[in-house]
């Protein structure tokens, strides 16, 4: 289990301070519902190493992810820009998943081959990211998240601007993808339907803390 | 002037309407405005006459062709000249976070366009060193280099706000390690910490990539080359 326990941030030479109690089970979809600016992505930012907390803990099992640097915790995020490649195939978008020089080996291309028939995308393997749509691009960059196979999965609202059909079909995705692979996944959303369609719990910020719904 | 503007093909068959000097100046060239028959030119006259100003030319050629810069239009080595189409635009001393956003797309055009040229070599830059700074160094070398197109001079002067943003002066663009873009406009805009995330997270591709390390010591090091530049020019 993913435990977040009375971690306190400073905001801003501490004018604001956050405090955040959570946890998340395996394939568990744990929804972060609350307003822009609230603090939302913060949470994230903290579980990710990308910000440091002034207290508290971060525990997975046994292991405390708060004094692990960013690139060793257990983690892959979906950001809010898909940030793919254009220029290059579906194939090697996902490939920087696991390395960022882009060196293909046997094992890496099988990987990427079993994740594209996981996210439906098995026909495009060799399509240049340019040429998808915008939601077979969201299920590209789901992919390459999904292809470092870590535990834990943050998504900072990661269909905003995606047609309400598409927006469906990759939440339902994602619920999928956390049961099938054991992940306990957070999903930082404003937007209440988001929640009701897959997360298992709801927490809120509200007054910079966390509140379950 | 106008008439020596106006033997340019650029200009065959046209007139040009005026020529003035710009009220915001530049340290290596002196920039004119140009109007003719209803468009806007910008002219650069060389300062500095040390710059490699062909790959200079090249390179905002291929920043044009990514939509991040104005178009160039002609180089006169001879006459010590460059001319481009003129940009519409603001500067801002401060970025919010969709601004930080558009930033990254622009910088990941930049960084992903293709170059043949010899990496700079920032510890040749610095002449005299701080402590902070020999540990900056140390630091990097033992991150592996992400050498990449670089603007290498991200003032807020050399970036324009428009529908979109665009890049200007390319003088000292080169190949360099991204992170020293990235850590220019850390320090040029003044980051907060969150904002730092912010931007980091809309330029790269995964969060393995994002190395704070690596971005703190090329804060140092881009400080330390203003300050000398800056020491240099009150000379």
């Amino acid at each position: 289990m993913l435990s977040v326990t009375d971690l306190k941030y400073e905001y801003k030479d501490a004018t604001d301070v956050y405090e955040y109690s959570m946890s998340v089970k395996p394939k568990e979809v744990v929804a972060i519902l609350g307003q822009s600016g609230s603090g939302k992505s913060t949470l994230l930012d903290l579980i990710a190493g990308f910000l440091d907390s002034s207290s508290g803990s971060i525990t997975l099992d046994e292991t405390d992810l708060i004094n692990l640097e960013v690139e060793k915790r257990p983690i892959t995020i979906l950001f809010q820009s898909h940030n793919l490649f254009e220029h290059l195939t579906v194939q090697k978008n996902i490939l920087l998943g696991v390395s960022k020089v882009l060196k293909e080996n046997i094992e890496d291309v099988n990987k990427v081959q079993a994740i594209l028939r996981e996210v439906g995308l098995e026909k495009y393997e060799h399509t240049l990211a340019s040429s998808l749509s915008g939601g077979q691009q969201q299920r590209v960059a789901l992919a390459r998240v999904l292809i470092r196979r870590e535990p834990i999965l943050l998504l900072d609202e990661p269909f905003t601007g995606l047609d309400v059909e598409t927006k469906i079909e990759m939440l339902d995705l994602v619920k999928k993808i956390t049961i099938e692979n054991n992940l306990h996944t957070i999903m930082v959303t404003h937007d209440i339907q988001d929640c009701e369609r897959i997360a298992n719990r709801v927490y809120k910020v509200q007054n910079h803390t966390l509140v379950e719904q | 002037m106008i008439k020596q503007l106006e033997q340019y093909s650029l200009f065959e068959n046209r007139k040009i309407d005026s020529y003035k000097l710009l009220e915001n100046q530049g340290y290596c060239n002196e920039n004119y405005l140009l109007h003719s028959e209803g468009k806007k030119y910008i002219l650069r006259k060389f300062i500095r006459t040390d710059i490699d100003r062909k790959f200079e030319f090249q390179v905002q050629k291929l920043a044009f062709e990514k939509g991040i810069s104005a178009e160039p239009l002609l180089l006169d080595e001879e006459n010590n000249l460059i001319i481009s189409t003129y940009l519409e635009g603001t500067h801002k001393d401060t970025l919010e976070k969709n601004d930080l956003d558009q930033f990254a797309e622009v910088l990941k055009k930049l960084h992903t366009s293709k170059i043949e040229c010899e990496p700079i070599i920032l510890e040749t830059l610095i002449e005299a060193k701080s402590k902070e700074v020999q540990n900056a160094f140390t630091t990097i070398e033992t991150f592996q280099s992400e050498a990449v197109l670089c603007h290498n001079d991200l003032n807020p002067q050399n970036i324009l706000f428009a529908k979109t943003i665009k890049l200007i002066d390319w003088e000292y663009a080169g190949v360099n390690d991204r992170y020293f873009d990235l850590a220019s406009v850390c320090v040029e805009f003044d980051l907060n910490k969150e904002d730092e995330v912010h931007f980091l997270k809309s330029y790269f591709t995964m969060e393995y990539e994002i190395n704070y390390e690596k971005l703190k010591a090329y804060k140092v090091i881009y400080k330390a080359l203003c300050s000398q530049w800056f020491e240099e020019l009150a000379k």
